[in-house]
């Protein structure tokens, strides 16, 4: 869930526009150029795959999916996000522009959060990778609805409540998208392992294109 | 000051609770959209109507967006009930002069509403009773939790503003050619590189958004039907990963390409027309506007009880 225009204090707004701005600028100043076109292809994917909804019950939900960007893109994750953010901003009216550091933040932390573990747990095995994919993906979302809750509140007492129910709603999506995420990660594990981001320890030393 | 409500009291409150749902249903009945199962409906790229001739269009676009978008921010600061709908008003009017697709400004409105219907089901019934605040028991609530009115207001300045700047996108953002709109923002200081970023982006949904259908057309012709189960979990994680896989392989040989006919990290584009008096004036006028509320509201206010008296 996103936030949008007007919810939260200017003050917030436009601090989390610093920092999430800040954030954007240590990724560029990290990436080479002619990255930047592979993370633009990947964040258009994550894009298209995060408007497929999934059926939960009697309604559907659409994946958040931070978890996953953060396995295959590292440390570019933030960059893919924003970029991601900006885009469902401009085309959908997801989250508004004056809300886009808040979002950026409440989504691309986790997904730094995500690259950082997920690459710390392998070690070549894929059922510790699904595993692990499993952990990430749920743990990206739980995080993100942590955020939500947390800058909710940051707009007065009166929001308390409404924190507590973004958390709430946000459990069952963080059991689907474990699930996604650890066959997602046991598929690209099989048939494509070096967009995993494998650590040098693994058996696919060498062969893992870990630039991005 | 406690005021109990009879049922059909309650229901009309209830129903105005739930007023912003109203945009989705309109969106549907207006424009059924055709939803293919599981997969949105196609997107509408951002910029096919930039040619369309309209106060915004033949408006300098680093100007355009530098006044727009400090708009924004100028309408989401703190502000009472009356500017805040003197705003929607003028950015209501600013969409009507951008000769905008309607059913987009629709979508953008309806995509807001389950956010906002959130926030106006739950600020008025949370936090706590101010000393002689005026509250209202519902019929079908406890007494408990009455609506309080400073709640019910909260929510009705959010939803005001959250709409006003979303009015806004349309003229800022369809009334010229993505990669003119995003020249603006880069001369207001948004890097190179992430302009770039987001003009391939842009490009590439549309590619990537006809592959996952043609992928899920094919997962259905084999038999597949998402339900709510682990198999079919198991399916859509294939799948997504299926897209990546092939999105990067994509990535390569495009990418590739773009380094044979001499892609050297920036995009050639036509140099635009320079600024001119005329943009300067619209830019005036437009700043002019978008304060006038706040600006009557604080120097007219004892000028306005005066004529009222």
């Amino acid at each position: 869930m996103h936030i949008s225009d007007g919810v939260l204090p200017i003050s917030v707004s436009v601090a989390a526009y610093v920092a999430a701005g800040a954030g954007v600028a240590v990724s560029l100043r990290f990436l080479r150029p002619e990255d930047l076109p592979k993370i633009a292809v990947v964040t258009s994917a994550f894009f298209v795959a995060s408007l497929i909804s999934v059926p939960m019950g009697p309604t559907s939900v659409h994946l958040l999916l931070p978890g996953i960007v953060g396995i295959l893109l590292g440390p570019a994750a933030f960059l893919s996000i924003a970029v991601g953010l900006i885009l469902q901003c401009f085309l959908f009216q997801f989250g508004g522009i004056t809300a886009l550091g808040v979002n950026a933040l409440m989504m691309g932390v986790p997904a730094l959060v995500c690259a950082g573990l997920f690459r710390w747990l392998q070690n070549g095995d894929r059922r510790r990778a699904m595993c692990s994919g499993a952990l990430v993906g749920g743990l990206g979302t739980a995080l993100a609805a942590c955020f939500l809750a947390l800058f909710l509140a940051t707009a007065g007492e009166n929001f308390f409540a409404a924190a507590k129910l973004a958390l709430v709603a946000h459990a069952p999506v963080v059991i689907l998208e474990a699930v996604v995420t650890a066959a997602m990660t046991g598929f690209l594990f099989r048939v494509k392992p070096e967009l995993l981001c494998l650590p040098p320890r693994s058996k696919w030393r060498g062969k893992g294109d870990c630039s991005l | 000051m406690n005021a109990a409500l009879s049922w059909l009291e309650s229901l009309l409150v209830l129903a105005g609770l739930l007023s912003p749902l109203m945009l989705p249903m309109l969106y549907f009945l207006l424009y059924r959209p055709k939803r293919r199962d599981g997969l949105a409906s196609p997107i509408d790229s951002l910029d096919a109507r930039a040619a369309r001739p309209s106060f915004f269009q033949r408006w300098h676009c680093g100007l355009k967006v530098a006044c727009l978008l400090a708009t924004c921010f100028l309408f989401i600061s703190p502000r009472g009930l009356a500017v805040c709908l003197a705003d929607v008003a003028i950015a209501l009017l600013a969409t009507a002069l951008s000769r905008p697709s309607w059913r987009r400004v629709l979508a953008r409105l309806a995509a807001m509403s389950g956010f906002l219907t959130m926030l106006l089901l739950m600020l008025p019934f949370s936090g706590a009773v101010q000393a002689g605040e005026p509250t209202y028991s519902l019929a079908f609530l406890p007494d408990s939790l009455p609506l309080r009115l400073s709640g019910l207001g909260a929510a009705t300045l959010i939803i005001l503003k959250a709409t006003a700047v979303a009015l806004l996108m349309e003229p800022m953002l369809s009334t010229a050619t993505l990669a003119d709109t995003l020249h603006g923002f880069r001369q207001l200081g948004v890097p190179a590189s992430l302009t770039q970023m987001l003009l391939l982006c842009h490009r590439y949904i549309f590619v990537f958004q006809h592959e996952a259908a043609r992928m899920w057309r094919g997962m259905r012709l084999r038999g597949f039907v998402a339900g709510a189960n682990a198999a079919s979990l198991f399916a859509i994680g294939n799948f997504l990963g299926m897209l990546f896989v092939r999105s990067f392989e994509r990535t390569q040989r495009v990418y590739e390409a773009m380094l044979c006919r001499g892609f050297t990290g920036e995009m050639p584009r036509a140099a635009a027309p320079p600024m001119t008096a005329r943009d300067a004036l619209k830019a005036l006028f437009w700043l002019a506007l978008a304060v006038s509320p706040l600006v009557t509201e604080m120097y007219f206010a004892d000028f306005m009880r005066f004529l009222g008296e």
